[in-house]
């Protein structure tokens, strides 16, 4: 018996070190996963774009405006790296409202699950269509804030007056083969060690009773 | 007897067997792996980082402790079509036609979310979030650690110009597929992009930061 219950134990143990870290990594396909975060603060929006909303369905909707003070900050810098940042607005671009989404499958709802998961009080739609996440902001910008999310593109990116040629743009960026999108991991998939465990379990538990009768 | 206390403990040898791997499992997607360059940035978090000065050096090694990223760096270049060279799956491409990651302006790094059988160097990329810490060591032992400030998505077709932009300010970012799968192009529809600021510099010795 025990030898029986060995061979298959180590056979399911075995298995489990050999299972690609694909059943661990989130699909890239949709959005990030993790426990999605309840962000959404009426205190730090923009006064330019609806603020997707942080519910686990994703949705966007408006919410309350605050100045522009507070809607583009980012973690406060430890220690100063740079040289003094370039004055920068940290508003959203234009006033259009609407997160426009450049995604090519129209879902405007995985951008939003993305903007949502992101922990980002208000995304922006920059020029270029895509949205800006911005981060949470924590308390009163930096002079390095503003400048740093003046750098994101869409709103005002600063540059150099000439003497920083500018670069190629790649006409494309192919970087995936499609294996997290095509084996995403089922429920049973991902939960068989566990229950591998608990029949150990309810076997040690059947062996121990049987020894004390 | 003594059979009898073998087969009585065999069931606790097999749960500690089995119980293993699931515990190292669970720690590597709790971000907690690898410990050593956990601690290497978390050093340089809460160490005094030091400014950046003159032009860093050529790119050979990223960290991402957030996502378990330690991989080496090459430099890509456009291919004859226009797109992009990606490295091997398990390294990070630094294009070349970009600034070097710490200089001034915009520099690009990109890498895989996975291949047709694996994941990738990317794979968790979009599970970064803004306050993140991202280190790109240069040939000279520097190492620049930059900050996440915001996660983009786009349609490949439509990246923003403003990526490939001149910038007075040490940008970085890294881009990788996302989004939808196109199963007859065997593509993504999208490219996730991590916009980055470089927040100081720090040389690795042992536990001390060196000037």
């Amino acid at each position: 018996m025990s030898r029986r219950v060995l061979i298959v134990s180590m056979t399911f143990a075995l298995a489990l070190a050999a299972l690609p870290a694909a059943a661990q990594t989130p699909d890239p396909t949709t959005s990030p996963t993790g426990t999605p975060t309840s962000t959404a603060s009426p205190t730090a929006t923009s006064t330019a774009s609806p603020t997707a909303t942080a519910s686990p369905t994703a949705t966007t909707s408006p919410t309350a405006e605050a100045t522009p003070s507070e809607t583009a900050s980012a973690e406060p810098t430890p220690t100063p790296a740079e040289e003094p940042s370039p004055a920068a607005s940290p508003d959203c671009p234009g006033g259009s409202g609407g997160v426009t989404s450049t995604s090519s499958t129209g879902a405007a709802s995985d951008e939003s699950t993305m903007a949502a998961q992101q922990a980002a009080p208000a995304d922006c739609p920059s020029e270029d269509g895509g949205i800006v996440l911005r981060p949470a902001a924590t308390e009163a910008p930096s002079e390095d804030a503003q400048a740093d999310a003046a750098a994101l593109p869409g709103d005002g990116t600063v540059e150099a007056a000439g003497s920083l040629g500018g670069v190629t743009a790649p006409s494309r960026i192919d970087s995936g083969g499609g294996y997290l999108a095509e084996r995403r991991p089922t429920g049973l998939l991902t939960a068989w060690p566990v229950l591998v465990m608990a029949g150990l379990a309810l076997l040690a538990i059947r062996q121990g009773r049987r020894r004390r009768a | 007897m003594s059979d009898t206390r073998t087969g009585s403990a065999w069931p606790l040898v097999l749960l500690l067997i089995v119980a293993a791997p699931l515990g190292a499992r669970a720690g590597a997607s709790a971000g907690l792996l690898p410990p050593a360059l956990e601690w290497r940035l978390g050093a340089a978090r809460t160490s005094r980082l030091l400014p950046i000065r003159g032009e860093p050096a050529l790119p050979v090694r990223l960290q991402i402790p957030r996502i378990g990223v330690d991989a080496a760096i090459t430099a890509v270049d456009l291919r004859p079509d226009g797109s992009l060279e990606v490295p091997a799956a398990r390294d990070a491409g630094w294009y070349r036609r970009t600034p070097v990651p710490g200089a001034h302006g915009s520099a690009v790094l990109t890498g895989h979310v996975d291949t047709p059988r694996a994941p990738a160097i990317f794979a968790r990329l979009a599970e970064l979030r803004p306050g993140d810490r991202i280190g790109v060591a240069g040939e000279d032992g520097w190492t620049t650690v930059f900050e996440v400030r915001a996660l983009s998505r786009h349609a490949k077709a439509a990246l923003p110009p403003a990526l490939w932009r001149p910038d007075r300010r040490r940008l970085l970012r890294v881009i990788t597929c996302g989004g939808s799968f196109d199963h007859q192009r065997r593509s993504y529809h999208d490219n996730i992009v991590v916009h980055t600021v470089a927040v100081g510099r720090w040389q690795p010795d042992g536990d001390r930061l060196v000037p």
